[in-house]
């Protein structure tokens, strides 16, 4: 690392400081309008001190919500995003094991075959996946929101690339300690690549918390909806009213769950950076 | 303790052969080095025993049990590799009990195996260490121990000691040694390192192009090289070969090449010398010196002297020991005993 003194010193700080308080103004923005009243936010010049309805706002929000309780659309936003999440992981982990370590006749088909989804994300494929589903009765369901996207690519080839830089003798060694290939996957491959998949959980749970285009199209009903589209559900159509500080509320609401994630997974995140041995 | 045979065993990737049959027994107990030069087919054999490769024809027997068809862990074996391949997420306890665990073995009987070993190995205080935290020294005492934990039928080693600097591979290979003559355990040891195989083994084989060209005793085989190329391999430096037009005396019916030992060559005055040329360069050893002689036929020839080194261009005679020319004919075998 560069150390840097003096003048350079203090315009490191400078520009630091004013990048972090561009990004953080429209959350702090965000979170002013959401412990404000209605009428505050209205009338102009909007007010850059929080007022004391903080508690009244968010209740209101968490118990009833524009069209559904945020507490519902946190509980569906979390199940579709965990679903999602630890899906993913589950079938890339299990499938770049398959590719890696087994010789089978259209081994490198399949990877082609799985990289090639890569060009094709939901919304490509949206209006087919959506008449699947329609036609599995998955419309307004948990499996309804995962299923579709559970798969990826991307998460396959990371683990791929991960299980190539594991020595071949590493497998063998446990050939000869008798470990067949599932009790490998377990004891050594697992435990080996814990740190990739803390990294990876943490971008996949955010990528997946983020879904909008997928639940506005296969949710109908307010008590399925998640929360990232349900923000928007909550706006207004035509000459109805916003009830902008309880929709700020729910957005503030909206934030926690990743921020948590990334918060307390950053010191795994580190810790795979530093382990480099294999 | 068993015995190991290996009968025309050959190995074939698709239509490239790399080994060309070869035959071995090893006795009960024995260390048999397997040294050749990269490419020789000598992982390629040890991995065989193993049962990490297939083996294309032949027949491999430990223990009098033909074992082609078994997988690795029912061939009561343990392999030692060149990177060590330690579970990096484990404690040194659990890497040397791992293959016990997967055996089913019960709990204090893996503890006391552990425990004798980590004694052994001098591993005690380490146990509870990760791989990382140690010495490449001690990662190769954890990588023996968890071979002899398993206390298999052989022990087979991949290169061990390449990974180690100079001056640890000189002792863990007299460690290897010690440890493998106290366990009586028979062994296959794989190197590219002639040292390793002169120093370590009962008997030595020596591998060039998927061939065992000879097998035998270390001393033997330094002083009876079967070919030219066991000739040119084992000792440092090398075996001089030479036109048998310079030394005709030597050269029996046949003989299209002569090897002499650098040691067996001894510096005298140029004046009829029996060979003679010009002091190319020298490298002082210490103990001894290296002098490089440039014959007239523009070939060199190393002289093991015990002087101190030449001045470049001096001329030089040689005389030679009696009864230690080698003599090799056109195919690159030994033609007679000179």
């Amino acid at each position: 690392m560069v150390e840097k003194r003096g003048w350079g010193m203090v315009l490191t700080h400078l520009v630091l400081i004013l990048g972090i308080a561009l990004v953080c103004f429209p959350i702090w923005f965000a979170f002013v309008a959401s412990t404000v009243t209605q009428a505050d936010i209205v009338r102009p010049p909007m007010p850059l001190i929080p007022g004391p309805h903080l508690v009244e706002n968010y209740a209101k929000a968490w118990n009833e919500g524009v069209n559904a309780p945020v507490s519902t659309m946190l509980f569906n936003s979390s199940v579709m995003a965990l679903g999602i999440t630890f899906g993913k992981l589950a079938i890339s982990i299990l499938s770049a094991f398959a590719i890696v370590y087994f010789r089978f006749p259209g081994r490198t088909l399949c990877f082609w075959l799985i990289f090639l989804t890569l060009m094709l994300p939901v919304e490509v494929r949206i209006v087919p996946t959506y008449e699947i589903a329609a036609k599995l009765n998955m419309l307004n369901s948990y499996p309804g929101l995962i299923l579709p996207l559970i798969a990826s690519a991307t998460a396959t080839f990371l683990f791929r690339q991960l299980f190539m830089t594991i020595p071949d003798e590493m497998v063998e060694a446990a050939r000869i300690d008798g470990a067949g290939p599932m009790r490998f996957f377990w004891d050594i491959l697992l435990p080996m690549s814990r740190t990739n998949i803390a990294a990876l959980f943490v971008i996949l749970f955010i990528y997946s918390w983020n879904q909008y285009l997928w639940p506005l199209l296969i949710t109908t009903e307010p008590k399925m909806n998640t929360i990232v589209m349900g923000i928007k559900q909550m706006f207004p159509s035509g000459d109805d009213w916003a009830d902008w500080p309880v929709i700020m509320a729910t957005a503030m609401l909206a934030m926690l769950p990743p921020v948590a994630v990334v918060v307390f997974m950053q010191r795994l995140f580190v810790k795979g950076l530093i382990e480099s041995e294999k | 303790m068993a015995t190991i045979r290996l009968d025309a065993v050959r190995k074939s990737y698709g239509k490239t052969q790399v080994i060309h049959g070869v035959d071995l027994d090893v006795a009960d107990g024995e260390l048999i080095v397997i040294v050749g030069p990269s490419g020789c087919g000598k992982s390629t054999l040890l991995r065989m025993v193993a049962g990490l490769e297939t083996v294309t024809a032949g027949e491999i027997s430990i223990g009098g049990r033909v074992v082609n068809a078994l997988e690795p862990r029912e061939r009561d074996i343990a392999m030692v590799f060149q990177n060590y391949a330690l579970y990096p997420h484990m404690s040194v306890r659990k890497n040397l009990a791992y293959g016990l665990k997967i055996a089913k073995m019960p709990g204090d009987e893996i503890e006391r195996r552990v425990q004798k070993a980590a004694t052994m190995l001098q591993l005690g205080d380490y146990l509870d260490r990760k791989p990382r935290q140690l010495s490449g020294g001690q990662r190769q005492r954890v990588a023996m121990g968890r071979a002899i934990v398993r206390e298999p039928a052989a022990f087979l080693f991949d290169e061990p000691l390449s990974n180690l600097d100079a001056k640890l591979r000189v002792q863990m290979r007299m460690e290897i040694k010690a440890l493998q003559r106290e366990l009586g355990v028979t062994s296959l040891y794989v190197t590219h390192d002639q040292v390793e195989a002169m120093t370590m083994a009962d008997r030595v084989v020596v591998m060039n192009g998927g061939i065992a060209e000879q097998i035998g005793p270390p001393l033997e085989v330094y002083r009876n090289p079967a070919s030219l190329f066991v000739a040119g391999f084992i000792g440092s430096p090398p075996m001089n070969f030479l036109a048998p037009s310079l030394l005709p005396d030597f050269a029996g019916a046949g003989a299209t090449t002569l090897g002499i030992r650098p040691e067996h060559l001894t510096l005298v005055s140029a004046e009829g010398a029996p060979l003679s040329g010009r002091v190319a360069f020298c490298e002082a050893l210490g103990a001894d010196t290296l002098v490089h002689v440039r014959m007239n036929d523009d070939s060199i020839l190393v002289v093991r002297s015990e002087g101190d080194p030449l001045e470049t261009g001096a001329p030089v005679g040689m005389a030679v020991e009696p009864g230690t020319v080698v003599t090799f004919g056109a195919d690159g075998r030994r033609t007679m005993l000179a």
